[in-house]
C-alpha cells in the first residue's frame, strides 16, 4: 500500500513537467560546476581523504560524543543530548521559552527539517524565520525544502518575485540584485531584534569542543552572533575527531555541493562571549540521536558519514524528474531513500528505496564514497520483510522463482513464456510495460538450436 | 579460450540475435564456446527486495557454471548480478568468488580478457553509443565499449550530450513508476540529435527494450536499437 502511494505521488510529480524544468535546470548547473572544479586525480585525492575522515569519526562516535561535551562546556557551551525529535523540540523550546524569546532567526539546518522545529515553536507562539535565501523562500511559499542545499530550486523565478513582492507589500523586480536586495533588507532587520538564534552544524569538532557552520550568505554568522542566545541543533553524526579531519571533509564539501573550491563563511563556534566581547551571551548545543545510533554498527553504517551536500540529488535521474517533494520525506534524491527508512521507522519511509533505477550515478558522485544504490538494494530487501512492497509482487516472485529453477524446468517454461507472451498475456506488469512502449518481437525458437544449427557451439558430456 | 555462454532471460526471449552474434563474434576470434544449462540471472528477483528468491537462480548458475575457465554474458546488468550473488550468497572465498571473477560482459571479455583495441570491421551507419548503467557504474567499465567502435570503417559514432543519464528501464522499475520511468526515457531520447542517428547501440537488452519499445511506441522508426554485439558481428569483427 505505501509503495503504491509513493508511486501515486510520483506520478503526479512526473506530470508537472515545469517542475522537471526547474529543478533539472538547477542540478545539471551544480553537476557540471562540480565536474569542471577538481581535476579527477584531486578528485580521487580528496575524495579518499573525506572518505577516511569521515569514517574514522563515524567508528568512534561514542569516544567523540564524550570528548566534545566535555570539550564544550569547558569553553562555556551548554551541551545537551536528545534521544529523539521530541527531546530535541522540546529542549530547544525550554530554552527559548526561558529567555522569553518571541522572535528567532534560523539559518539553514535539515537537522531541524527532520524534527520540524519551527511548526513546533510557532505553536509556542515564537515567530521563527528562515534566513537562507532559499530557506526563506520556501518559508514564504508555505513549502518544504526540496534539496538538502538549495532549498526552493524547485521555484520558477516569477514565483519567488511574486512571493516577495506580496511580502513587500509593492513589486519587486524578478532579476536576482532586485530579489536579493529586498531579502537583505528584511532579514537585517530581523537580525537585529531576534532574541534568539537558531542553527544546525555541517561539523562538530571533538577535539575543540566546536560547532562549525558552512554557508556562502553570512546568515549563519549573523543567526549565531546577533542574538543574545544561540542554540546549534545537530545531528551526532556531523561529529568529528580533530580540525584536520574537519578539513578533509571541508575541502570536497563545497565543490561537491555546488562547484565551488571554497565556501563563502565558514564560521567556528566555540562558546559564548567573553566580557567585554561581542556575541551571544548563551550557547547550547542539542546533540541529536533520532535514529543514527541504531545505524551505527550496522549494515549500513557508512551513511552515517554523508556530509549532505546533495551532490546524489543533482547526478540522480529519478530526482531530475520529481524533485524533492514527491519522496515525503525532509531528505530526498539517492541518500533520502537510503537514510528515511533508517531514520523513520514508519512504513511509509520504508517504500523509498524503491523510488531508484538503481542506476548507480550515486554511488559514483558521492564524495565521501557511500555505496548508495548497494544500500538502496538492501533496503528494498528489508522493506519486504516489513510487508512494504508492490502489490502480489510475492507471489510473482514466488512463481517465478519455482518456474525457472533448475536450469532444466526453465528450458521448458520459457518456450511456454514465448507462447504466452506473443499471445500478449495478460499479467499487470506486462500492461505497465506496454502503456508507452512496445515490446519488442518475440523470439519464436530455441537459441540453443539457433546455436547449434550455426555450429558455433561445442557439445560436451 | 573455452568459453561458456550465458545467454539471459532477455537473450532467450526477445533478443537471440544478441546472443547469436556474441556466439559468432567469440568463434572467429578462435573461442570455443559451450553452452551449459542455465536459467536467469535472478535479478529480477533480487532487485525487487527478494533476496531468498533470487538464491536458486545464483545457485544454479554456480551448479552449471562452475569451473569455468571464462564465462561472457551479452548484459552488464545480468553480469554485476551474477558476480555480487555469488560472493554474496556463496561466500568471498572459493569457487563463487573465482566464478565472479571470471563472469564477463561482452564488452569487457573483448577489452579486457581478448585485449582487443580498436579491432577493423566495417559498418556503415551513423550510430549512437548507449551506455548501460550498470556496465558503466556497477561494473566500473565507463564507456570503454566505445573503443571496441573506434576501428570499424563506415561508422559514425555519436555520443549523447549527457553519456550517463539513465534511460530509466531499471528491471521492474518501469512497471512500478511507468510515468516516471517513460520520462526518463522520453528525456533520453530527446537529446538524439537531427536527424536521428541510424541506430541506438547499447550492451544491455534491458535499455535496448526500453528506448526501442519507447521510439517504437511513438511511431518513431529511427534509431534502430542494436546490441553492441550485433554491431561488432554485422561489421565483420574477427573476420
Amino acid at each position: 500500500m505505501e509503495a503504491q502511494e509513493l508511486a501515486g505521488r510520483v506520478a503526479a510529480a512526473v506530470a508537472n513537467r515545469g517542475l522537471h524544468e526547474a529543478v533539472a535546470r538547477s542540478v545539471d548547473r551544480h553537476s557540471y560546476a562540480a565536474l569542471a572544479a577538481l581535476s579527477p586525480e584531486l578528485r580521487t585525492l580528496y575524495k579518499a581523504r573525506a572518505r577516511a575522515a569521515r569514517l574514522r569519526s563515524v567508528r568512534d562516535l561514542a569516544d567523540l560524543a564524550e570528548q566534545f561535551i566535555a570539550e564544550a562546556e569547558r569553553h562555556g557551551i551548554v551541551v545537551h543530548t536528545a534521544a529523539d525529535a521530541a527531546e530535541a523540540v522540546a529542549i530547544v523550546a525550554e530554552i527559548a521559552k526561558r529567555h522569553g524569546a518571541r522572535r528567532i532567526v534560523k539559518s539553514k539546518s535539515m537537522a531541524t527539517e527532520e524534527v520540524e522545529l519551527n511548526r513546533h515553536l510557532a505553536a509556542e507562539g515564537m515567530q521563527v524565520l528562515e534566513t537562507d535565501l532559499g530557506e526563506y523562500i520556501v518559508q514564504l511559499a508555505g513549502q518544504k525544502p526540496s534539496h538538502i542545499v538549495a532549498p526552493c530550486l524547485h521555484m520558477a523565478r516569477d514565483e519567488i518575485a511574486g512571493l516577495f513582492s506580496r511580502e513587500a507589500g509593492r513589486e519587486i523586480a524578478k532579476d536576482t540584485p532586485s530579489l536579493t536586495a529586498f531579502a537583505r533588507e528584511r532579514l537585517r532587520e530581523e537580525f537585529r531584534q531576534a532574541d534568539l538564534g537558531i542553527s544546525g552544524g555541517n561539523f562538530l569538532v571533538a577535539s575543540e569542543g566546536a560547532v562549525v557552520l558552512v554557508t556562502n550568505e553570512g546568515n549563519g554568522r549573523m543567526c549565531t552572533t546577533l542574538p543574545k542566545v544561540h542554540v546549534a541543533l545537530v545531528g551526532v553524526e556531523k561529529l568529528v575527531r580533530s580540525f584536520q579531519d574537519m578539513a578533509d571533509a571541508l575541502r570536497i564539501l563545497p565543490v561537491a555541493a555546488t562547484g565551488q573550491l571554497i565556501t563563502s563563511y565558514v564560521s567556528i563556534v566555540r562558546g559564548p562571549a567573553k566580557e567585554g566581547e561581542e556575541g551571544p551571551r548563551e550557547v547550547h548545543v542539542v546533540l541529536m540521536d533520532a535514529g543514527r545510533s541504531e545505524i551505527l554498527g550496522g549494515p549500513y553504517e557508512e551513511v552515517l558519514a554523508c556530509i549532505r551536500c546533495g551532490a546524489c540529488l543533482d547526478i540522480c535521474p529519478v530526482y531530475r524528474q520529481t524533485g524533492g517533494h514527491a519522496y515525503g520525506s525532509v531528505y530526498s534524491g539517492p541518500i533520502g531513500a537510503v537514510l528515511t527508512p533508517l531514520l523513520r521507522p514508519d512504513r511509509e519511509a520504508q517504500a523509498l528505496p524503491f523510488l531508484s533505477s538503481l542506476c548507480g550515478a550515486c554511488s559514483d558522485v558521492c564524495p565521501v564514497g557511500i555505496h548508495l544504490h548497494e544500500h538502496l538494494v538492501a533496503l528494498r530487501a528489508r522493506a519486504v520483510a516489513r510487508g512494504v512492497t508492490f502489490a502480489s509482487e510475492h507471489t510473482a516472485f514466488r512463481a517465478l522463482r519455482r518456474a525457472w529453477t533448475p536450469p532444466r524446468r526453465y528450458r521448458l517454461v520459457r518456450g511456454l513464456m514465448r507462447g504466452a507472451l506473443r499471445l500478449g498475456g495478460g499479467v499487470p506488469q506486462l500492461r505497465a510495460w506496454t502503456a508507452g512502449r512496445r515490446l519488442p518481437p518475440v523470439a519464436t525458437g530455441r537459441v540453443g538450436e539457433l546455436l547449434r544449427r550455426e555450429g558455433l557451439i561445442e557439445e560436451r558430456r | 579460450m573455452r568459453v561458456r555462454l550465458f545467454t539471459t532471460c532477455l537473450g532467450d526471449l526477445f533478443a537471440q540475435e544478441a546472443v547469436l552474434s556474441t556466439a559468432r563474434v567469440l568463434r572467429r576470434l578462435g573461442h570455443e564456446i559451450e553452452l551449459p544449462e542455465q536459467t536467469c540471472c535472478g535479478q529480477p528477483a533480487y532487485n525487487s527486495g527478494f533476496q531468498e528468491e533470487a538464491r536458486p537462480f545464483i545457485a544454479a548458475y554456480l551448479d552449471k557454471f562452475r569451473g569455468s575457465e571464462a564465462v561472457v554474458a551479452p548484459s552488464g546488468s545480468c553480469v554485476a548480478m551474477l558476480r555480487h550473488g555469488l560472493t554474496q550468497f556463496f561466500g568471498e572465498d572459493g569457487e563463487a568468488r573465482r566464478l565472479a571473477e571470471h563472469t564477463y560482459e561482452m564488452s569487457q571479455f573483448l577489452l579486457d580478457v581478448e585485449g582487443l583495441k580498436a579491432p577493423k570491421g566495417h559498418f556503415d551507419a551513423k550510430a549512437i553509443y548507449h551506455e548501460s548503467c550498470h556496465l558503466s557504474h556497477w561494473l566500473h567499465q565507463g564507456d570503454r565499449a566505445k573503443e571496441l567502435l573506434s576501428g570499424i570503417e563506415g561508422l559514425e559514432l555519436l555520443t549523447f550530450r549527457e553519456p550517463q543519464l539513465c534511460c530509466g528501464f531499471g528491471g521492474t522499475f518501469a512497471v512500478h513508476f511507468p510515468e516516471l520511468s517513460l520520462a526518463m526515457a522520453d528525456e533520453k531520447l530527446q537529446d538524439l540529435g537531427s536527424p536521428e542517428p541510424d541506430i541506438l547501440v547499447a550492451s544491455d537488452q534491458g535499455c535496448l527494450m526500453q528506448l526501442g519499445g519507447r521510439i517504437a511506441a511513438k511511431g518513431g522508426k529511427r534509431p534502430e536499437p542494436m546490441h553492441l554485439s550485433v554491431l561488432l558481428d554485422r561489421a565483420g569483427v574477427g573476420k
